[in-house]
Order: C-alpha cells, then structure tokens, then sequence
C-alpha cells in the first residue's frame, strides 16, 4: 500500500465504508445481506491492510467487496423477493409522476431480475444500482471489457422484451 | 455490417453511455437503413432505458452527514438486527406492565377531593399557631371579673 493510501481503519472505512456497502447490496439486492457482506470485506482489509501490494485501497476494497458478495450469493441463494417494493433509488427524481414511473419500472426490473443468468444480473445490478462503469465492473469481477458489455447489453434487451410482453403497447409509461 | 441483435445490444449501450466511437460508427451504418432497430431504440428509451435517463442521485461514497456515515461505516451485526423483532416485543409487553402497574396504584391512593373553601379557611386558622393556654384562660378570668355579678 502506498504512504498517501496508508490510512488508520477507521480512516478507510470512513472514505470507502459505504461504497463496499453500495456494491455488496447491489449484487445481494438486499440491504442486510449486503451488510453481512460488507463486514467480510471489512474482515479482509483488516487482515490484509498492511499487505505493501494493495496500491490503489478503493478498488481493492471494490473488488474484494464484489467477490464477497458473489461468494455470499452463491453459499445462500436470496430465497425471497430483494428490495421492499418503493425503495428503489430512482425515487428522488422531481416530478413526482416520473418519480411513481421510475419506482414502477424499478420494481418490475426488481421483479425480472431473478430470470436473468447470474452473470448478467451482477453486472447489470453493479451497473444500475452501484453506479459503476462498464470498465469498473470488468476490473472487479476480472473480466474482458467487451464480455461485461455484452452481459449488460443482453440484460437490457432480455428486460426489454419483458417489459413489451408486459405492456403491450411495447411503452412503459 | 452488425446483424439487428448486435445492434439492438449497442443501442442499449448508447444509452447507458457505455459505447465508444467504433461501436457508434457500426450502430450509425446499421441504423440508417434499418427500421425496426429505430424502433427498438424508441421503445428502449421509453423503457429500462429510463434507468440511465434518472437523474442521479448524490452516490453513497459523497461524504454522508455523520448519522448516516455511522450506520453505513458500522451496520448492525446479523444476530442484534434478527432479535430486533423480539426485542420491540419484550419492550412493548414491559412497557404494558408498566402501565398497567401505574393504573392500579393509582386506583388505591386515589387523592381526596379539594375541601370546600369554608373548610379551606378553617383549616388555615388551624395551621394558624394557637394563643397559650395560660393566655386564654387569663382573658376568660379577666372576662369573668369584669361581668357584673
């Protein structure tokens, strides 16, 4: 780790504590089992935090938190629906009638989300809902750029089309 | 030349702002003489394309008030947040008892009512401090005396 990324604990869990938290509930899409996730990675840093190797302490923390949270996901399958209906982060837009369209598309993404390939969900949940970049999302989860491309891309025409057979004017508004 | 599920893929892409200059002159050939994609793009526009249009709400790693800092830095373990309904439980049936405790002994030392303003003021001559005895006797002498026989 570098002198300038050297910190005290409380130093990085301050800077970084709720970006961890961010990606772990994005991947979980449950806000408990996101923590629980959290506090692994958190486990990790703690071991590793004078490990010379790390140079860059945010995306170690990144990568280390997507990991624990695929691990988790993968150990106890979610066995109920993920967010509470309502609490989707789209919820702050101005208008409040886009505001109610944005909470509905958002839940019934929700809703879809499930019926995707496990590696389509996370890179589109890591896209969505941890706001991370494409290039982001490749380096965590060691992939090639265009493989997550491709995995977002099916994502989105896959819930596309379950939004047309949902809404047969092929609108959602 | 992209086929239409190539493009329809990159369309997703554009709008998630995820799509560099290469893919764009692909997507630009393809959609010029293809109508169905135009389509597709309109409907994904107007569909999850919504999700990249939202406007963006402050990201959690901007540095949060210290309240929620908190509660992102430290979350509740997983056994205190599991008790937390049996918790709220014991607490409401605690506090029940509580009050059911202060009914009662409320009932058995009910406050006797305010007396009457009459009684009110005999009660403060009473509180009043009495002339001696010595002194109320030696009137009533001095009284008797002074009554013609």
């Amino acid at each position: 780790m570098n002198a300038s990324e050297r910190m005290p604990p409380e130093a990085a869990l301050s800077a970084h504590g709720p970006m961890v938290l961010r990606v772990c509930t994005a991947i979980l899409g449950d806000r408990e089992r996101g923590a629980d996730a959290a506090q692994d990675t958190w486990l990790r840093y703690l071991r590793f935090k004078d490990d010379n190797s790390i140079d860059n302490l945010g995306g170690w923390l990144r990568r280390v938190a997507v990991a624990c949270a695929i691990d988790l996901l993968r150990r106890e399958p979610p066995t109920a629906q993920p967010l509470e209906a309502g609490e989707s982060r789209p919820a702050q837009g101005p208008d409040q009638g886009q505001v109610l369209v944005a909470r509905e598309l958002a839940d019934f993404v929700r809703a879809q989300l499930p019926r995707l390939p496990e590696s389509q969900r996370i890179v589109f949940r890591l896209k969505t809902e941890a706001e991370l970049s494409l290039a982001e999302i490749a380096e965590d989860l060691g992939l090639a750029l265009p493989t997550v491309k491709t995995h977002f891309a099916r994502a989105c025409v896959r819930l596309q089309a379950s939004l047309r057979a949902f809404s047969p004017e092929g609108t959602h508004s | 030349m992209i086929d239409h599920e190539q493009a329809q893929e990159l369309l997703t892409l554009r709008a998630f702002g995820e799509m560099d200059e290469s893919e764009a002159n692909r997507l630009a050939l393809h959609l010029g003489s293809c109508a169905d994609c135009r389509r597709f793009d309109q409907e994904f526009a107007q569909g999850i394309g919504r999700l990249a249009k939202l406007e963006d709400p402050p990201r959690a790693d901007a540095t949060p008030p210290p309240s929620v800092r908190r509660v992102g830095v430290h979350p509740a373990p997983a056994w205190r947040r599991r008790l937390a309904p049996l918790a709220a439980c014991a607490a409401s049936f605690a506090a029940g008892i509580c009050v059911t405790l202060a009914i009662h002994s409320g009932s058995e030392s009910t406050p006797t009512p305010p007396p009457p303003p009459s009684q009110r003021v005999e009660g403060t001559f009473a509180r009043e401090s009495p002339p001696p005895l010595a002194t109320t006797l030696g009137v009533l002498t001095v009284m008797a005396r002074s009554v013609p026989r």
